[in-house]
C-alpha cells in the first residue's frame, strides 16, 4: 500500500481525530464504489430472485414457492435500525506495534470508521473495550451525538491488563438482550477454545457475529535477526530463542493457529476476516464488504 | 613434529576465546517485546536440539581455524619417518668377524667404527639402542648413545668367524617385551657363511624391522691357510692353501720353527686347494706358517702349529731295571742323550706327574700303586701316549682288572684284554704288519726284512679286543695293538721283554720300533684351536694352578671346574701357553690358536636368500655409500605449514558456508526489514 493513501493507517494514525478519519475514511470508500448496492449490513427486503442452486437456504422465499411453485430467494436492501456492537479488545498484547501503527491504534481507527459508517446507515452503533474486565461499554444509539461519545471513548482508550476474551465475550453476550450485529476486534491472543466458546454464546442469543482479526506484520513474519530475548508484553516472561533457528517452526504453528481459528469461526457461523496492521483500510473494507 | 617459532604455541591459550564467545552469546540476546510467546515456545521447543548442533559445529570450526592460524605462526615442520627418532628400540648387530677386515682396505676395523658412529648419529631420543657383536660382546639398551659410542670405539674386528645365528636369538629376545618401533641393523660385508645356519622363519610374526648396512664389496679376492699338518714318520710337514677367490693368484710361502725357515713358492689357481709339503729339520717346537699372495685379507695369511711341546723329548719308563732296561737303550740309541729317559720302579710311580713327560713305558702292571690309572686316562685325553708291556709275572685277570679303573665313566684304558699265556711249541715268527701305520711307514715296506730274526715261545691270547691290531705272528695272534683314549694313544704289547717269551729286544728292530713308537706317540702334533672357540681340556692330576698365557704374555689364571676341567675361550691366534703347576713342578702345555679357515670365503649372499633365511622380515639392504642418504631421507625435515594454511582456509571456507546456510533462512526476516 502506499504510504500517501489516505486510507493508510500509518499515515491516519497520525491525525489523532478520530471523527475525521472516520468520515475521510468512510466518504473516499463510498465514493469509491460509484453505484454498488450497499447491501452490507442491511436485513430489509428489498426484492426476489431466482434461486441458483447452492445459494443459502435460509433466504429461500418459502411464500412464493407456496404459491408459484418457483423458487425465488429474498434480497435485502439498507436497514437503518440495525444494532451493533463494536467490542474492542484493548488488553496489552494489542499495544504491540513494530511499525508506526498498533493493534489497538489500527482496532481504535477501524471502530470509528465502523461507527461512523453505520450511523451513516442510520444504524444503530454501540462499544464495548475490554482487556480482563468490560472497561467501556456504550449501548448501541444511531445519533451522531453517540457517535461523538463513542469516538470520545476510543480516544480515551488505552491498553492495560492481559487477554482474557473467553470469559469477557460470556459475559458482554449476557449483556446484549437483543439480537444485534456483533464486531468483534482483537488479536484472539487467548486460548482458540475459551474464545470460540465465547464467541458460540453470541451465536446462541441469536447475534450475528464478525471477527475482524488483527495481527501486526511481526507477528506472521518474525524479521528479527539473531538470538533474541522475547518479553511477553502481558505476562513479562523471558524468552531467549535464536531466530533463524525458530522462524519456520513459528511461522507453521501461527498458520496452524490462524487456519484453526478460521475453521472454527467457519463451523460456527461466524464470520472472521484476518488483518494486518499495515493493510489500507479501504482495501480491508473493500474486501470484507465484497466478500459479504 | 617440531616447531620453528614454538613461542607462539603460548597462544593456543586463546583457543577458549572462541568458546567464551560461544558461552556468551547463548546468554545474550536482543530485547524485544512481543505480544504473546506461546508460539515463540513452542517453536524453540521444536528447534532448539538443532540450535544446539550447528552452534557446537561453528564452535569447533572457530577453534580449529584459530588453532589452525597458532600453528601455522608458529612454524612447524615434519620429521617424515625417522624409526631412528621415535619411540622404539635399535639393535645394531655388528659383524666384527675378521672377514669384515677384507674390503680392499676400505672396511677396516676403523672404517667399521665409522659407518657405526655414523648410523649412530642418526638417533634420537627416546629411540634406544643396543649392541651386539658376533664375536658375544653384547652392549644393552640404553639412551646415552655417548656411551654407545665410546664403546664402539674401543671394539675392533675380532679373529674369531662370528655367530649370526645366536646374536639374532639374543637381538629377539631383548626385544621381545619391549614396545614401539622395533629394528635390527645389521652392519655386515654381507659374506655368505655367517648366514648357513641361520634360519628365522616366523620373523615376519615378531614384528621387528630388519636393515643390513652393507659394508662390504663385492670382487674381492682372497687365500689363506687351511691347516698344516704332519705326517708322522715323515719329515716334513704338509701346509694346505686354499684359494677362495675366482683369479690365479702367485704365492710363497714361509714356515719358521726355531731357528730354521723354509720358504716355497707357488701358484693357486682360482678356488684351488693347494697341499704344499715343506721339509722340516726339526719335529720339536713351534712352527709358523705364513703366506703371502698380495689378497685383501691378512687374517688368515698365517698359521700356528706345534708338535707335542711341553714335555719334549722326555720319557718316563715304569718297571723293573731287568724288563726296562733294553728300552731305554733302544730309546736312547737313536737320539743320544737328547731324549731323556726316567727310569722309576712301579712302588715309586706313585707321585709321578704323567704330563711331564711325553710317552709313558710301562712294563709293570701287576704292581703299580692304586689311582695310577685314573691318572694316566686324565693324561691320555689330553694327548699322551703310554707303551704297556705286560710284567713277566702278571695275571691276567689282574692286569684287566687294573686297568679298568673305578670310575664308571672312564672305559677300560687297554686294546684288549689279557686272556691266558700260549707257549708255542715251535717259536713263532712276526707276521703281518700294519705297513702303512707311521710305526712300520719309515720301513717304507720292507719290514719283513728287520722281523724275520725274531721269535716268540709264549703270548698272551686276548679277549675283548678293542684296539688295532698293528702286528701280529705268523699264526696270526696279535704281537701289538693300538688304542686311541682322548686325544691319546695306548699301545699294548702281548708279551714282556723277557728271554723266555721273546728275543725282540735283542733285535736290530727293536730300536728302530722303539724310536717310531715314539716319533708316532709323541709327533702328532697338539691339536690345533680357532679363536673364539672353547677350548676344554683336563688339567693334569695333582695340578693346583693353572696359568694362561696370550700371545703377547699376558697372564691369567684359570680356574678348574670339579671335574678338573680348564674352559677358555682364546680371542686370538697365535701360540698360548697354559702352565699347570703341581708342587715343585711346572708343565707347559703350548696351544696353537688360528682363525676359522673358512671365514675367509668371502663369497657374498644374495638379498633374496637373507629374506628367505628371515622370512617376512621385509629386508631392505643399502650399500655404505648411501647410508647417510637412507637415513637423512629418513630423518627429512620438511615445513608443513602450507598444508595447514589450506587446512585453515577450507576450515573458514566451511564455516563461511555455514553461516550462509543459515542466513538463507533468515530471507523471509531480511524482506520484511526492506518493507520497512
Amino acid at each position: 500500500m502506499a504510504n500517501n493513501n489516505i486510507f493508510d493507517p500509518g499515515l491516519l494514525v497520525k491525525f489523532s481525530n478520530l471523527p475525521l478519519i472516520a468520515k475521510t475514511v468512510v466518504e473516499g470508500f463510498i465514493s469509491g464504489l460509484h453505484k454498488s448496492p450497499h447491501r452490507g449490513f442491511s436485513v430489509e427486503f428489498s426484492e426476489h430472485r431466482e434461486y441458483t442452486p447452492g445459494e443459502d437456504l435460509r433466504y429461500l422465499d418459502w411464500k412464493v414457492f407456496g404459491r408459484t411453485d418457483r423458487f425465488y430467494v429474498k434480497v435485502f436492501r439498507e436497514e437503518t435500525n440495525l444494532k451493533a456492537y463494536i467490542l474492542l479488545d484493548t488488553s496489552n498484547s494489542m499495544n504491540y506495534g513494530s511499525r508506526s501503527v498498533t493493534k489497538l491504534q489500527y482496532g481504535v481507527m477501524l471502530a470509528s470508521i465502523l461507527s461512523y459508517l453505520m450511523v451513516k446507515q442510520k444504524d444503530a452503533v454501540g462499544l464495548v473495550t475490554f482487556d480482563t474486565e468490560v472497561r467501556e461499554f456504550i449501548k448501541p444509539m444511531s445519533t451522531v451525538s453517540h457517535l461523538q461519545n463513542i469516538f470520545g471513548a476510543l480516544e480515551k482508550t488505552e491498553a492495560g491488563g492481559e487477554t482474557s476474551l473467553g470469559t469477557v465475550l460470556n459475559r458482554i453476550a449476557l449483556n446484549i438482550k437483543k439480537r444485534s450485529l456483533i464486531i468483534l476486534l482483537s488479536d484472539l491472543m487467548d486460548d482458540q477454545g475459551e474464545i470460540i466458546r465465547g464467541l458460540s454464546h453470541f451465536r446462541h442469543r441469536h447475534n450475528e457475529v464478525i471477527v475482524l482479526h488483527l495481527l501486526d506484520p511481526a507477528e506472521h513474519e518474525l524479521p528479527f535477526d539473531g538470538d533474541c530475548e522475547f518479553r511477553d508484553m502481558e505476562s513479562g516472561e523471558r524468552v531467549l530463542a535464536g531466530v533463524p533457528y525458530v522462524r519456520k517452526a513459528y511461522l507453521k504453528l501461527m498458520q496452524e493457529f490462524l487456519d484453526s481459528i478460521r475453521k472454527s469461526c467457519g463451523e460456527n457461523r461466524i464470520e472472521y476476516a484476518m488483518t494486518s496492521t499495515d493493510v489500507a483500510f479501504d482495501s480491508f473494507l473493500h474486501s470484507y464488504l465484497k466478500s459479504r | 613434529m617440531g616447531f620453528l617459532y614454538p613461542y607462539f604455541l603460548w597462544a593456543l591459550a586463546g583457543i577458549s576465546l572462541p568458546v567464551l564467545i560461544h558461552l556468551f552469546s547463548r546468554k545474550k540476546g536482543k530485547p524485544v517485546l512481543f505480544p504473546s510467546l506461546r508460539f515463540l515456545k513452542a517453536a524453540r521447543s521444536m528447534t532448539g536440539r538443532r540450535k544446539k548442533i550447528e552452534e557446537i559445529i561453528i564452535l569447533v570450526l572457530r577453534t580449529l581455524l584459530l588453532f589452525s592460524l597458532l600453528i601455522i605462526l608458529s612454524g612447524p615442520v615434519l620429521k617424515v619417518s625417522s624409526p631412528f627418532s621415535r619411540e622404539g628400540h635399535i639393535i645394531f648387530i655388528v659383524d666384527d668377524s675378521f672377514s669384515m677386515d677384507a674390503s680392499a682396505g676400505l672396511s677396516s676395523s676403523e672404517k667399521l667404527k665409522d659407518v657405526l658412529s655414523e648410523a649412530l648419529s642418526f638417533i634420537r631420543k627416546p629411540a634406544r639402542l643396543a649392541l651386539i657383536y658376533l664375536s658375544g660382546e653384547v652392549f644393552p639398551f640404553t639412551h646415552n648413545y655417548s656411551e654407545a659410542a665410546s664403546f664402539i670405539k674401543r671394539k675392533d674386528i675380532s679373529w674369531q668367524a662370528g655367530n649370526l645365528p645366536l646374536a639374532m636369538e639374543k637381538a629377539l629376545k631383548m626385544l621381545e617385551k619391549e614396545r614401539g618401533d622395533k629394528i635390527i641393523c645389521f652392519f655386515t660385508d654381507l659374506q655368505k657363511r655367517p648366514w648357513n645356519d641361520v634360519s628365522f622363519p616366523e620373523f615376519g610374526k615378531k614384528n621387528v624391522r630388519f636393515l643390513v648396512f652393507d659394508t662390504g664389496n663385492a670382487g674381492i679376492n682372497n687365500a689363506g691357510f687351511k691347516r698344516i699338518y704332519f705326517i708322522p714318520g715323515s719329515s716334513g710337514i704338509t701346509a694346505e692353501i686354499q684359494n677362495w677367490g675366482d683369479r690365479e693368484t702367485s704365492a710363497e710361502i714361509a714356515v719358521s720353527g726355531g731357528q730354521w725357515q723354509k720358504t716355497a713358492s707357488f701358484l693357486l689357481k682360482p678356488g684351488a686347494l693347494e697341499a704344499i709339503r715343506v721339509d722340516i729339520p726339526d719335529t720339536t717346537g713351534r712352527i709358523t706358517g705364513s703366506i703371502s699372495t698380495g689378497d685383501i685379507l691378512s687374517a688368515d695369511d698365517n698359521y700356528y702349529f706345534s708338535f707335542a711341546q711341553g714335555p719334549g723329548e722326555k720319557v718316563l719308563v715304569i718297571g723293573d731295571p731287568a724288563e726296562t732296561f733294553y728300552i731305554e737303550k733302544a730309546l736312547k740309541a737313536v737320539s743320544g742323550e737328547k731324549r731323556e729317559v726316567v727310569l722309576i720302579s712301579p712302588e715309586g710311580s706313585g707321585d709321578i706327574f704323567p704330563e711331564s713327560y711325553s710317552v709313558l713305558f710301562v712294563s709293570c702292571s701287576g704292581r703299580l700303586p692304586e689311582g695310577m690309572a685314573e691318572k694316566v686316562y686324565r693324561y691320555l685325553t689330553e694327548g699322551g701316549s703310554m707303551v704297556c708291556f705286560p710284567g713277566n709275572r702278571v695275571l691276567a685277570a689282574g692286569f684287566n682288572r687294573y686297568w679298568q679303573p673305578a670310575e664308571k665313566f672312564i672305559p677300560f684304558l687297554m686294546p684288549a684284554r689279557l686272556k691266558s699265556v700260549k707257549t708255542f711249541a715251535k717259536a713263532a715268527g712276526v707276521g703281518e704288519t700294519a705297513s702303512f701305520h707311521p710305526l712300520f711307514l719309515p720301513l717304507k715296506g720292507a719290514v719283513h726284512q728287520h722281523t724275520k730274526t725274531v721269535i716268540f715261545r709264549q703270548l698272551f691270547t686276548l679277549d675283548d679286543i678293542s684296539g688295532d691290531v698293528l702286528m701280529k705272528t705268523s699264526d696270526g695272534l696279535p704281537l701289538l695293538l693300538e688304542k686311541k683314549i682322548g686325544r691319546g694313544r695306548v699301545l699294548l704289547f702281548t708279551f714282556p721283554m723277557d728271554d723266555t717269551w721273546t728275543n725282540i729286544h735283542y733285535r736290530p728292530f727293536f730300536p728302530v720300533l722303539v724310536n717310531n713308537i715314539f716319533e708316532h706317540l709323541s709327533g702328532t702334533g697338539a691339536d690345533t684351536f680357532t679363536a673364539g672357540n672353547k677350548v676344554r681340556m683336563n688339567v693334569p692330576y695333582g695340578t693346583e694352578k693353572v696359568h694362561l698365557y696370550s700371545p703377547d704374555g699376558e697372564k691369567k689364571e684359570l680356574q678348574k671346574n670339579p671335574s678338573d676341567e680348564i674352559v677358555f675361550f682364546p680371542p686370538k691366534p697365535g701360540f698360548w701357553t697354559l702352565e699347570f703347576l703341581r708342587k715343585n713342578e711346572r708343565v707347559e702345555k703350548i696351544i696353537p690358536v688360528n682363525v676359522d679357515a673358512l671365514e675367509g670365503n668371502l663369497e657374498r649372499i644374495e638379498i633374496k636368500e637373507i629374506s628367505k633365511k628371515i622370512a617376512g622380515a621385509g629386508v631392505t639392504v643399502v650399500k655404505k655409500e648411501k647410508m647417510r642418504e637412507f637415513l637423512s631421507k629418513r630423518n627429512r625435515t620438511s615445513e608443513i605449514s602450507p598444508a595447514l594454511l589450506n587446512a585453515a582456509l577450507l576450515l573458514l571456507l566451511l564455516e563461511i558456508i555455514l553461516i550462509n546456510l543459515l542466513s538463507s533462512r533468515k530471507q523471509g526476516k531480511t524482506d520484511a526489514q526492506n518493507k520497512l
